[in-house]
């Protein structure tokens, strides 16, 4: 299982930056997105009732990075390769080593992997340990100390313009440490006693053997900001032949312990924890032993709780089913007249059966009640009349309305059609013959209802 | 929770249990969806349509209520021509009758109308339209006649329900 690097359960975590002088403890809270910082003294981890996150590094110089390459170009075949590699470039045994892989990336032709490796000889882990130990604290976290000050720069202090290098320098009375990239990518981390110009002048000659036009430089740590008041912020030797702008980052004596806070409580790009293995912190390994039992009880609850909801919808779909069956069933009977006489399920089709048997039944009730005949007859008589028809028969019944007649003229005939069609009937008009000498004309008109009175 | 192998078995297995009878439940009731929407949506047509159907229905009994409180008997179209045009010259061609709803009786009878005006067949006609209880007027057939605005002949079938 992979050691966790960072604590997202915790609210808050205290960054130890361990100078020569007195431990720099830095305490980050974090609200919703953003964290707070404020410093504390290391008596306040003491009194904390809840066992705290703690966060420290292994400085550079007991630790290391390195950017690994195998031809390999499947990552995860890779990074199987990778411990092998590392071994042969380590002045030390792998085995002898708690390591962590960070990244990977393939190579620009595409037929390798590149990965990023950080570790720690156990001896020096167990060291930095005691180192702790003795302040009475036990970190959950051990960070790697070139990464923390690489991320933080990222984080506190992006650039407008895209240099080619970006250098922080990290200086206290103890050590000097740059880490340097390009870009945003991390290309390494170095250390020394000093601050010495020539020697980090043939470090980064190592990486650019042709100085970039532009470099930026950030000078953090302790002792940063004594330097910046007594002169320039780097060595005239060093800045000439890497010129770029230099500046001092923000709260720069507290740059390192926030920034171990700070990776502590955030995810992102970079970050290890070395206290793994059998260094595990005991906190940190309870949590882990206890993820499968919580993976176990997630996953039932997750099973139980698609088993309900399926048993809630087939709960759902039968009782309203079960409602409209006796919704049915009630509207069957009062269409029937009757409970009895209806199967379950077709009470729809009895009851469209039964009230069929009804209307035929009715018949001569419902005869009754339609549009009476005698306004109806009196209409086309008196329109008849008024255009001049002579009417010979008209008959009226359900099937049939026809009148058959005469008119002097064919244009009566048809003035009493449109007559007729705008009262509400559909007229048709055809010509009859009669026999010859008849100086009128012989008409049909069958009579159809434009629409339902 | 101590970290207990053989519990964390049982867990292990009861939630691998619980996930494949929930995916199973899951699985049976996606693919009777379908199945489901159409039943439902065919009751809402069938509600529909038994609403409707009950609307009817009740139209109905309306209708029946009304026919038990007219007189058990209708009145004759003899009669009825007496009442609404004294003196129509009326022949009765043909009566019948035939059972209707259970405790009703439909009559049918066949009229001739001779030498009738059309102010008359309308008096006659709306007489026996707003009897109690009514008449329906199934066929209606008249020659017109060689006098103006008189009628040579009506032809009338008429029905109507008497209670047994």
């Amino acid at each position: 299982m992979k050691t966790p690097a960072t604590a997202p359960w915790a609210r808050t975590a205290f960054g130890i930056d361990l100078t020569d002088l007195s431990p720099i403890i830095i305490k980050a809270t974090r609200t919703g997105r953003t964290l707070s910082f404020e410093p504390v003294a290391l008596s306040t981890l003491a009194t904390l009732p809840a066992t705290p996150v703690v966060a420290g590094s292994l400085l550079q110089k007991e630790s290391f990075t390195r950017w690994l390459t195998a031809p390999i170009a499947s990552a995860k075949k890779a990074e199987k390769v990778f411990p092998s590699l590392l071994d042969v470039q380590l002045p030390f045994s792998v085995e002898d080593c708690e390591t962590a892989l960070l990244h990977t990336v393939p190579t620009p032709d595409r037929t390798g992997t590149r990965g990023l490796v950080t570790g720690a000889r156990t001896v020096d882990i167990e060291k930095r340990l005691a180192a702790f130990s003795s302040l009475g604290v036990s970190p959950a976290l051990l960070d790697q100390e070139g990464l923390a000050l690489w991320s933080q720069m990222l984080d506190e202090s992006p650039f407008a313009a895209t240099p080619a290098l970006r250098i922080i320098i990290y200086l206290s009375t103890d050590r000097v440490t740059l880490a340097l990239g390009q870009n945003d990518e991390f290309l390494g981390a170095h250390t020394m006693r000093l601050l010495d110009a020539d020697q980090i002048h043939r470090l980064l000659k190592s990486y650019f053997p042709t100085p970039p036009p532009l470099t930026q430089w950030l000078i953090t740590g302790p002792h940063a900001p004594s330097l910046s008041e007594s002169g320039p912020l780097l060595p005239e030797s060093l800045h000439t032949r890497w010129p770029g702008p230099a500046k001092l980052t923000r709260d720069p004596a507290t740059f390192f312990a926030r920034a171990l806070a700070t990776r502590a409580l955030t995810a992102g790009a970079l970050r290890c924890n070395l206290r793994t293995g059998r260094f595990l912190h005991p906190a940190l390994a309870q949590r882990q032993a206890k993820r499968p039992t919580q993976w176990a009880v997630t996953c039932l609850l997750a099973g139980l709780v698609l088993c309900a909801i399926n048993l809630a919808w087939l709960i759902f779909v039968t009782q309203q089913t079960a409602g409209l069956q006796t919704i049915f069933r009630s509207l069957a009977i009062e269409v029937t007249g009757s409970p009895l006489g209806i199967p379950a399920g077709q009470e729809v089709l009895t009851a469209r059966r039964a009230l069929e048997a009804q209307t035929r039944a009715m018949e001569p009730f419902l005869a009754a009640m339609e549009a009476p005949i005698a306004p109806a007859l009196k209409n086309l008589l008196v329109v008849a009349q008024e255009e001049g028809l002579s009417v010979e028969t008209l008959s009226l019944s359900r099937k049939n309305r026809v009148l058959h007649g005469t008119a002097p003229k064919w244009a009566q005939a048809e003035a009493t059609c449109r007559r007729l069609n705008t009262q509400g009937w559909a007229a048709t008009l055809e010509r009859k013959d009669l026999p010859p000498g008849e100086d009128r004309v012989a008409f049909v008109i069958g009579l159809g209802r434009s629409h339902e009175k | 929770m101590k970290n207990n192998p053989l519990s964390l078995r049982t867990l292990w297995t009861l939630a691998g249990l619980a996930l494949l009878l929930g995916l199973l439940l899951s699985l049976r009731t996606v693919g009777q969806l379908r199945r489901t929407t159409e039943i439902w949506e065919k009751k809402a047509h069938d509600l529909q349509e038994m609403m409707a159907l009950r609307a009817i229905a009740t139209k109905h009994r309306g209708i029946l209520k009304q026919y038990t409180q007219y007189p058990a008997t209708p009145v004759a179209p003899g009669e009825l021509a007496r009442r609404t045009v004294p003196g129509l010259n009326l022949i009765t061609r043909s009566t019948e009758t035939h059972p209707s709803l259970p405790g009703w009786t439909a009559r049918k009878a066949t009229i001739g109308l001779i030498d009738i005006t059309g102010e008359e067949l309308g008096r006659f006609l709306e007489g026996v339209t707003t009897a109690t209880p009514p008449w329906a007027i199934l066929d209606c057939t008249l020659s017109a006649s060689q006098a103006p605005g008189r009628l040579a002949k009506v032809e009338l079938v008429l029905e109507t329900v008497e209670r047994n």
